[in-house]
């Protein structure tokens, strides 16, 4: 999952990217407002952490911009002021969920998990697919209840495929919500990855769940729960 | 402060009934004195006239008297007719001037007009030369009696007579009645048209102050921020003067939560990095987890407007919208179906912020503890408002009622971290003289919230 963090606190900036990135997202970085919101219309994020008190440009004013230009991935707003007053301005100019500073990083990861899955239609954090289930929170991946090991580039592919079933993604879509904005988009290293989680989740190809379209891109099959 | 602007309308203090009463006092005791005045006024000169008249006949009868040979020789008829005519009003009687007083029966000559009508037995009798005026009773009515002695000489002797000319009273009397009942008909008159004159141009002056009063109810309700409407002069340096201190008291208040919240900001940043550490240990998070609540605390504390922003007045309905909004966006997974049911004319007298922070704090407990409803109802009843918050959770025991509302106190039924938010809506409450009750909602069976405010 790759995320937009918009903080102007460096020191804190730095620690939360640590922790998401701990937690397996992929983060972008943006440290006032104009540059948050030109990363946010020019990237497809799965979800941005915006702080309100922003140089240049407000987080209220990037969230409304945002949200103006039709970008809808989910906004977690981070305000010190903890007011009422602030929590309603922030929602009410298209965020989804709020944290008052300061926070347990554990809060701002399960927010983040709980927005993701709501934008992907998901209430809980197990994502499951016939026999394949993911839980979100511990980032566990089991299939016919037995853990499968993935390393954290495939797990990232796998969720974001659980999140958008029966969806076609193109290979550069994938690699923007794998990599962050320096990766190289025509490397190949996607194809790898799904030869990868073929062999691991599937290895005598009984389910079939990753579907190859030629020249679009992959889906993951929905299948019925056994 | 409140009841200024609700100040008996019609008691003693209000300047309408002030200018009202002079008005009246003044109209009422004015106009009659002008009546009294111009109705003896009148009644002078209608005597005066009488008085004129009779003489001038006293001069025509004494120019047609003669005296022969010691005798009064008077002529059979007058000039003027109503001497001529029995009983016509106007009567001559002519007696020799002698004693002080002169007996009826010593009469010299009387005119026809006398000839049924009987003299009261004694007459005045003036000195040569003088006049006497009074009223005398004839035939039952009352008459002006004019009497003018005068001294003839015949053969070298003189022949003093008194001339009475008596006037009947009836054309007088008759006169001055008409003149009054007129006089007191148009003073009638002209004190209603002095009065509706009054009553209208004291409306009409009074009128931009009733405006004053109204936008003074429009202000403290809420529904505007400042004097808005054109006033005479007379009042245009008051209203500017209190518009000034309506925006500078607002601009003041704003900046000072401004700087507060940047206060908020510039402590929470440095506690957010401290806490977003990973190798922290539990006694120092224990440690940066106090410092917030009391930093959260006061800074609330210290934001809150209370009473002291008595011409603020907030309709409930705006700010349950606002929240309710918000928390069904907050708690979308827990799928809440949020009952409210606030009156229209319910409105908070105080500042907007403290009620969306009580509210706000209320109504987050509520969609955390609540199962699938939650209810928001306010009423206003006379000045008094109630505002009760209520969900379908598993209720709070009464022991733990009480420390709920203790500062800081947190009920197990709760999650972390809203023992400072309840501590808040009691330090708020308690700001704005309200009270908070805690109990069982009947309705929906959990925690029900109660906030009073007179």
């Amino acid at each position: 999952m790759r995320l937009l963090l918009l903080e102007d606190d460096l020191a804190l900036q730095k620690n939360l990217n640590d922790h998401l990135v701990a937690a397996n997202y992929v983060v972008d970085l943006a440290s006032d407002g104009e540059e948050g919101l030109f990363q946010g219309q020019e990237y497809p994020y799965d979800a941005a952490v915006i702080d309100i008190g922003l140089p240049k440009l407000d987080g209220i004013s990037v969230i409304r911009l945002l949200r103006e230009k039709n970008i809808d991935f989910p906004i977690l707003v981070l305000t010190a002021r903890g007011s009422w007053q602030d929590k309603v301005a922030g929602l009410d100019a298209g965020a989804d969920d709020y944290l008052t500073k300061p926070f347990q990083p554990e809060e701002l990861l399960a927010r983040l998990n709980a927005l993701i899955r709501r934008s992907a239609g998901q209430a809980s954090p197990l994502i499951k697919n016939g026999p394949l289930v993911i839980n979100t929170k511990s980032l566990q991946v089991e299939i016919n209840n037995q853990v499968i090991k993935l390393s954290s580039s495939e797990y990232k592919l796998l969720e974001y495929m659980m999140l958008h079933l029966d969806e076609v993604t193109s290979k550069s879509v994938l690699t923007e919500h794998i990599y962050d904005q320096d990766f190289d988009l025509d490397s190949n290293v996607i194809e790898v990855f799904i030869r990868r989680l073929r062999k691991k989740l599937d290895p005598n190809s009984d389910y079939n769940f990753i579907e190859t379209l030629r020249g679009q891109g992959y889906k993951l099959k929905r299948l019925s729960t056994t | 402060m409140k009841n200024i602007f609700h100040a008996h309308l019609w008691s003693m203090n209000s300047l309408k009934v002030r200018l009202l009463l002079s008005t009246l006092i003044m109209t009422l005791s004015v106009l009659p004195i002008i009546g009294f005045t111009l109705s003896n006024a009148f009644e002078q000169q209608l005597n005066l006239a009488t008085q004129n008249e009779l003489k001038a006949y006293s001069y025509s009868i004494f120019t047609v008297a003669e005296v022969e040979n010691y005798q009064l020789v008077m002529p059979e008829q007058l000039l003027e007719n109503q001497f001529n005519v029995s009983q016509s009003g106007l009567y001559a009687v002519i007696s020799p001037l002698g004693s002080s007083k002169q007996h009826n029966n010593m009469l010299l000559w009387q005119s026809q007009s006398m000839l049924t009508v009987t003299l009261p037995e004694y007459l005045p009798a003036p000195k040569v030369g003088q006049t006497l005026s009074s009223t005398i009773e004839l035939s039952g009515s009352e008459h002006i009696l004019y009497s003018f002695s005068a001294s003839f000489s015949s053969n070298g002797q003189d022949f003093p007579i008194t001339l009475h000319l008596i006037k009947s009273q009836q054309e007088f009397l008759t006169a001055l009645s008409d003149f009054r009942q007129k006089l007191w008909l148009w003073l009638f008159i002209l004190m209603v048209v002095f009065i509706v004159v009054q009553v209208v141009w004291l409306l009409w002056t009074l009128k931009p102050l009733t405006r004053l009063r109204l936008e003074l109810e429009h202000i403290e309700k809420g529904q505007q921020k400042v004097l808005e409407a054109n006033y005479p002069l007379e009042l245009m340096k008051v209203t500017q003067q209190f518009n000034t201190l309506l925006i500078t008291e607002e601009n003041q208040r704003t900046r000072y939560r401004n700087a507060l919240s940047d206060l908020a900001h510039s402590l929470k940043n440095p506690l957010a990095v401290i806490q977003s550490q990973t190798n922290i240990s539990d006694s120092a998070n224990e440690q940066l987890q106090r410092i917030n609540h009391i930093v959260e605390h006061q800074l609330k504390r210290a934001q809150s407007a209370g009473q002291s922003s008595w011409h603020l007045g907030v309709p409930v309905n705006t700010v349950t919208e606002k929240l309710i909004k918000t928390l069904a966006k907050i708690y979308q997974d827990k799928q809440l179906s949020f009952n409210v049911e606030v009156a229209v004319h319910a409105t908070f007298r105080g500042d907007e912020a403290d009620l969306m922070e009580m509210l706000g704090n209320l109504l987050d407990n509520a969609c955390k503890a609540a199962v699938s409803q939650v209810s928001i109802k306010a009423i206003t009843v006379g000045k008094k408002l109630t505002i009760e918050i209520a969900d379908d959770g598993q209720g709070i025991d009464k022991s733990e009622q009480a420390l709920i509302l203790s500062r800081g106190g947190r009920a197990d039924t709760y999650q972390l971290g809203h023992g400072i938010g309840l501590a808040i809506v009691n330090d708020l409450i308690t700001s704005y003289q309200g009270q908070l009750s805690i109990g069982k909602s009947s309705e929906l069976s959990g925690a029900s919230f109660t906030l009073f405010f007179e």
